[in-house]
């Protein structure tokens, strides 16, 4: 288990219930697609940025114990959010390596989609995007 | 009256001189920044406004390498307990039923998410403000994109040959040290906050702007009285002086959950 934990290249999708969860504050469309109750947290490489409105998005590729990879498209804020807090695209895209995104999951659990709360990159600096309230 | 004399014999030239350096310091201080003015003696407020994107809850902090948008537990700025309640109008009971099927379905309904102008008042404080004598022009760098407002302050009156709009058109004054913007002739394409705040054509907001050193204070108050309670007055928003520069937006492209399930889509929009 501890090389598996150990090893940034494979999956790590951890879907946790939050029971007693602070009501969330509804903004776009966070509450309607995405469940604050159940956050998400993935490992793998970041392929594209999105750098678009109303929300950008954040192209994430997580390879499993078998070698499967998985292509999950996450929500994130409007570039204004960014460019005013001094994130670029590229600094968002990162530098290859793994990084490790929490956020809300979707509500259909069959959707690869989430909204980000966070991300953080192999040298644990990271960007607080949103939060669960 | 008493007459009373200094002797400047009696003081070292170094220690006056400072004085005078000092006096004209701090007063420079005062002008540039607590009464900045115009040419014509308006208040100043030309500049770029950090607004915390439109939003009330959006303040960024720098930790190292790191950096919290939103609620960071590591900030040492980061408020303590739960954010305040949102910013609502109050609705009068006829109106309630169709402010709660737009809340319940926001995805499909919300302006916003199709790309649309986010309208007045929920545009929030300008990102940048250009003034002249017979004008001022705000400038938006909005979720899903750029928009504008030209805003006579020559005193002339409300337009009525121009189409309704999403943001309506407005005019402005000076009350004193405040600009008092009022604007009218909106569509009913927007919404006045996130959830499902619709308005109708009937719609007016008046916005008071004052400058206080580095500070604009933005308040609101929006009235539409076939669906409101009382004119809402939303909660005052201070926006901040900075040097970042307000650029072009990315394009908004409407996304929807079908695209989103099958990732089928391209992209590139170009």
């Amino acid at each position: 288990m501890m090389k598996f934990m150990n090893t940034f290249l494979k999956t790590i999708l951890t879907l946790v219930v939050l029971a007693g969860m602070p009501a969330a504050v509804a903004h776009h469309s966070v509450a309607g697609v995405f469940s604050y109750d159940n956050e998400f947290s993935l490992t793998g490489i970041i392929t594209e940025v999105e750098w678009i409105n109303p929300h950008s998005f954040v192209h994430l590729e997580v390879t499993d114990e078998s070698g499967t990879v998985t292509k999950w498209e996450l929500e994130t804020a409007p570039t204004a959010f960014f460019r005013k807090a001094g994130v670029t695209k590229a600094m968002l895209l990162g530098d290859g390596k793994p990084v490790t995104i929490t956020g809300a999951a979707p509500i259909d659990e069959n959707l690869k989609s989430g909204w980000i709360y966070r991300i953080t990159y192999s040298d644990k600096h990271f960007y607080q995007i949103s939060t669960s309230r | 009256m008493k007459n009373i004399k200094f002797d400047f014999s009696v003081v070292p030239f170094d220690f006056s001189h400072k004085v005078i350096f000092l006096s004209l310091f701090v007063l420079g201080n005062i002008a540039s920044t607590s009464h900045a003015q115009t040419e014509d003696s308006r208040p100043d407020l030309n500049g770029n406004w950090a607004n915390g994107s439109g939003i009330d809850f959006v303040r960024d902090v720098k930790i190292g390498d790191s950096i919290c948008m939103v609620d960071c537990e590591e900030a040492p700025a980061a408020p303590a307990g739960p954010f305040a309640a949102p910013d609502r109008p109050s609705y009068k009971p006829e109106a309630m039923a169709k402010v709660k099927d737009l809340t319940e379905r926001q995805v499909e309904e919300d302006p916003i998410l199709k790309c649309l102008s986010p309208g007045v008042p929920r545009i929030g404080p300008p990102d940048k403000i250009v003034q002249q004598e017979d004008q001022i022009v705000f400038l938006y760098d909005d979720v899903n994109g750029n928009y504008f407002r030209v805003i006579p302050t020559d005193g002339r009156g409300h337009r009525t040959d121009v189409e309704a709009s999403a943001l309506g058109y407005a005019i402005g004054h000076w009350d004193g040290d405040t600009l008092v913007v009022e604007t009218e002739n909106f569509d009913d394409t927007t919404w006045l906050t996130d959830d499902g705040s619709f308005h109708t054509t009937d719609l007016k907001v008046t916005e008071r702007i004052r400058r206080d050193g580095d500070n604009l204070h933005w308040d609101v108050t929006v009235y539409d009285p076939s669906i409101l309670n009382e004119p809402w007055q939303l909660r005052p928003r201070v926006a901040t002086l900075t040097d970042l520069e307000i650029i072009q937006a990315p394009p908004c492209i409407e996304r929807d959950l079908d695209i989103m399930q099958n990732m089928s889509h391209h992209p590139n929009p170009r």
